[in-house]
């Protein structure tokens, strides 16, 4: 688990370095992506997942979406199995994609969600970010495919993803701290 | 250090090659995707990494490159100038076009990405947008309106009613779909146009369901999978009984195609134009920083480069300037490590071509004269142990060269006197004078000549046997005279000693014999007539036969000095006292006339081995002499000291008050028979000097500073046979105080 994580954070690595060299960090306190729960639980032989995220978009980011900028919002969640002896060993990675936009005809916020092509709308912001942060049911793996007797934890995190930001933006976002939106990794366990 | 890893990249272009095909890659692509291609989009984080590595990786090259020619310039390398004006040169050529056209490309960028927008067009879509929001809420409301109208009727009827009039009110106003649904989100009734799947979400599952049993009807757009934009609109059936929870009518109404697509193409417009404008800084920034970073690039490139191309093109050149330094330093090895095959190579070449011909030349060169220089050193080595003298001379008399042997024979040095004439030494040396009149007379005639010239030194007559060459003037030298000498002096001593044995031998041989008849006759008429005649002839004969027997015995006593010089006995060695012998001898004279005999004996004098009866003889030859010179120069007394001289030598000096020897008899005065008395053989000191000779010691004489002379004999304490005796003779007598 850490392992993948680890080259997905080294893939990263470099781009930050170059970033950080030309434009100085100056993170927003406030702003940012929190998990705040994160918990599974078994219905019909299948793990499912409840969790709440907490988008805390800043200014900078609402005044892109409300321009006509799709903010592309990502969660990870990792299943891996616990080695005593070594790092621990991913068995699943699932992955909720979400595009949040304003569609200025309506006044309203459209988030649509890539996974399953569902389009919802809301009247405001916040009721969209918390939409998309309510993660309820989410299916996760079959029981079966846990070995018996091994324990198992899940990790979940959520971020603004700036790979999938206009080009124009990204080079802006790469620089720039107040569009390095992202949570640390939320850790609970699946099974003991 | 970092040298070391330079190097390897000089080996040659291809590093630079694929580093340059690397930087244009991901430039070129960089570029691609800043313009939004979808594929390069995708790769823009990491192409945007690898150029500034490559910024990083250029700047770092090119700091090592700097510090290496501040290097070369603080030791003050061969090249490192050239180098720096090749950089300075070449960068100059990189970075100026390239700044000109960074400040119109930036200049042009801004402008051009600026024109693309327009307040008028922004202010025009905004009412477009304005226009189509009141259009379509208009219609919805419209919708809402009858929806409300056909609601109120329907809490009267009973559930077959409204399911039929559900279906007839939809069929009227061409409604998609409508349902009934209880508050619990259970749909009642539920009609739709046939062959339709569901559309939409069910409105329980919305929160607008939520907002309706608040009380308030809702209408609203959104859309529905594969038919476009929908109205939705929702309302509240009114309540008979209170207490009763209200139903709800929903109702999907198809947006009228035409007013639908133009609402949505406004609002992509609007959307897209307003993206646009508020991406212009961001999509400047992109296109700039693009801009900056292949430009970058490329001035870092142009930088490196300038440095890699002069470090290649001076080096050779610096190898050339380290070879000439060293070949002008004399170091004629240094080879050149071959170079390309250019011009430059062919340069090297031939220098390390030169540089060996050179080095073959001087090795030659070194070699003969190393061999001149050995046979030089052979020949005055052969030339100092000669013991004739040899002297060479410049054909007009210049001194150029004479050996050891020629100066101990002249006893002077020679080698101040170097290159001055014969002539102008002469007046310094009076030595080298018959030489060098020898020489003068000789000048002027042609050929080779031999002659025995007599030199005086320190008062010593010395006879030399001399003779010249002429030595032709050849290639590599100029000629001159060699003139060759042997000192013969004590050669012709020893032939005329030799002579003079000879003689004495003879002359005793041949007049002793007559002799004793002679004096026998006279005794044999002096006793017969002596009686007999008158005593007048009586006296007469006495008298003669009284002088024939005397003379006869004085003959006889002198040809027995003959044959003791002739036929001295061999030595008859034995340990001796000296101060003994003196004291014995010295006695025998004490009652001699008025002289006085003064002894002086050393004590520390040691037992000598010598032959005790001729040293007596020479003690006596000695004393005798003295003697008589003391009284012929009416002196009064003689003095006889010994002494040690050095480890093993025993010397005998004997003083008279005697006239002294007059200079020209030096030479002569240990000759045979001679004399300068009236009385006497003259063979007295000639057989003292055989004696010292034949104990292989030394005898000379020398006046005293106030009267008289001196006689020294130095004999050696361990016998005649003792080693090196001649050389410490001649030390202590240089070391004997006057």
């Amino acid at each position: 688990m850490r392992c993948c994580r680890n080259t997905k954070r080294a893939r990263f690595g470099a781009l930050w370095l170059a970033a950080y060299l030309l434009f100085a960090p100056h993170w927003a306190a406030a702003a940012g992506v929190f998990v705040r729960t994160a918990e599974t639980f078994l219905l019909e032989e299948v793990y499912r997942l409840n969790a709440n995220v907490d988008f805390r978009l800043n200014s900078s980011v609402i005044e892109a979406l409300h321009n006509g900028v799709t903010l592309p919002l990502n969660m990870e969640i990792e299943i891996a199995r616990k080695r005593s002896y070594m790092w621990d060993e991913t068995i699943a990675t699932v992955s909720q994609q979400f595009l949040l936009a304003y569609e200025p005809l309506p006044r309203r916020y459209a988030v649509t969600n890539i996974n399953n092509g569902s389009i919802t709308f809301y009247s405001s912001l916040y009721d969209a970010i918390d939409a998309i942060g309510a993660i309820k049911n989410l299916r996760l793996i079959d029981a079966k495919a846990l070995e018996p007797g091994s324990s198992y934890v899940g990790s979940i995190r959520s971020f603004l993803d700036i790979d999938r930001l206009p080009i124009a933006l990204r080079m802006i976002a790469y620089a720039n701290s107040n569009w390095r939106l992202g949570s640390e990794w939320y850790v609970w366990p699946i099974r003991d | 250090m970092a040298n070391s890893g330079l190097n390897k990249l000089n080996l040659g272009f291809w590093p630079l090659g694929v580093f340059l095909a690397l930087l244009a890659g991901s430039t070129y692509f960089l570029n691609e995707a800043a313009q939004n291609s979808e594929f390069f989009g995708r790769w823009y984080g990491i192409l945007f990494s690898v150029n500034a590595l490559c910024i990083l990786a250029l700047i770092g090259l090119i700091a090592i490159s700097f510090s290496r020619l501040l290097r070369q310039h603080r030791n003050q390398e061969i090249g490192a100038k050239l180098t720096s004006r090749l950089v300075l040169v070449f960068v100059l050529l990189a970075v100026v076009p390239a700044s000109f056209v960074y400040y119109f490309s930036l200049s042009f960028l801004q402008r051009g990405v600026d024109s693309w927008f327009n307040t008028q067009i922004e202010s025009s879509l905004s009412s477009a947008l304005e226009l189509s929001r009141s259009a379509l809420e208009e219609h919805m409301h419209g919708i809402l309106v009858q929806m409300s109208n056909f609601a109120k009727e329907l809490p009267k009827k009973s559930d077959e009613t409204i399911a039929r009039e559900i279906s007839e009110w939809r069929a009227a106003n061409g409604a998609l779909e409508i349902s009934l649904v209880k508050p619990t989100g259970e749909t009642i009734i539920s009609n739709r146009v046939e062959n339709t799947v569901v559309a939409g979400r069910p409105v329980s599952t919305t929160n607008i369901f939520l907002q309706v049993r608040q009380g308030s009807d809702f209408v609203g757009l959104e859309p529905v999978r594969n038919l476009g934009l929908m109205v939705r609109a929702v309302v509240v059936l009114p309540q008979d009984d209170s207490n009763a929870a209200s139903r709800v009518l929903q109702g999907l109404f198809p947006l009228d195609e035409r007013m639908g697509v133009v609402a949505q193409r406004v609002q992509e417009a609007f959307s897209a134009y307003k993206e646009l404008i508020y991406l212009r800084g961001p999509l400047k920034s992109s296109f700039v920083l693009t801009l900056s970073l292949a430009l970058l690039q490329s001035v870092l490139l142009a930088v490196w480069s300038a440095f890699y191309f002069a470090h290649r093109i001076v080096a050779p050149l610096r190898i050339l300037a380290i070879g000439t330094r060293a070949v002008a330093a004399g170091n004629y090895e240094h080879q050149l490590p071959p170079q390309r095959d250019d011009e430059i190579g062919t340069l090297i070449q031939s220098f390390n071509d030169m540089t060996r011909r050179v080095a073959a030349a001087r090795d030659e060169a070194k070699l003969n004269q190393t061999r001149a220089e050995e046979q030089k050193i052979y020949f005055e080595t052969v030339l100092s142990r000669l013991s004739s003298g040899v002297i060479t001379l410049e054909f007009d008399g210049a001194l150029r060269t004479a050996n050891n042997a020629a100066e101990h024979i002249l006893g002077v040095s020679l080698a101040p006197f170097q290159g001055q004439h014969f002539a102008e030494i002469e007046n310094i040396l009076p030595v080298i004078a018959p030489l060098a009149r020898a020489v003068e007379e000789q000048l002027s005639k042609e050929g080779d000549w031999r002659r025995e010239i007599t030199i005086q030194r320190d008062g010593r007559r010395l006879l030399l046997m001399c003779r010249s060459s002429t030595l032709p003037a050849s290639e590599g030298t100029d000629g001159g005279i060699v003139l060759v000498f042997d000192d013969i002096t004590a050669l012709i001593q020893a032939e005329k000693h030799a002579a003079w044995g000879e003689v004495a031998r003879r002359l005793a041989h041949e007049i002793k014999n007559p002799l004793t008849p002679i004096q026998l006759s006279a005794e044999h008429l002096r006793h017969k007539y002596l009686d007999k005649l008158p005593p007048e002839d009586a006296q007469l004969l006495d008298k003669s036969t009284r002088t024939i027997v005397n003379q006869v015995d004085a003959m006889k006593e002198m040809l027995k000095a003959f044959i003791d010089y002739a036929q001295i006995p061999s030595l008859r060695l034995q340990e001796l006292n000296l101060n003994d012998l003196t004291h014995d001898v010295c006695d025998l004279y004490k009652d001699a006339g008025k002289i006085e005999i003064h002894v002086e004996l050393a004590t520390n004098v040691p037992i000598i081995f010598a032959d005790k009866l001729q040293l007596r003889q020479l003690l006596h030859n000695l004393l005798k002499n003295a003697i008589e010179a003391t009284r012929a120069g009416g002196g009064k007394r003689v003095k006889l000291t010994t002494s040690l001289r050095g480890a093993d030598i025993a010397e005998i000096v004997v003083d008279d008050e005697g006239p002294g020897i007059a200079q020209e008899l030096f030479n002569t005065i240990f000759d045979p028979y001679f004399t300068t008395k009236a009385k006497g053989t003259g063979l007295g000191l000639a057989i003292a000097k055989k004696i010292v000779d034949e104990h292989n010691g030394h005898i000379s004489a020398e006046n005293l500073p106030e009267k008289g002379a001196r006689f020294i004999v130095q004999i050696p304490v361990s016998g005649p046979k003792s080693e090196s005796w001649p050389s410490r003779l001649r030390e202590s007598k240089e070391g004997r105080p006057a």
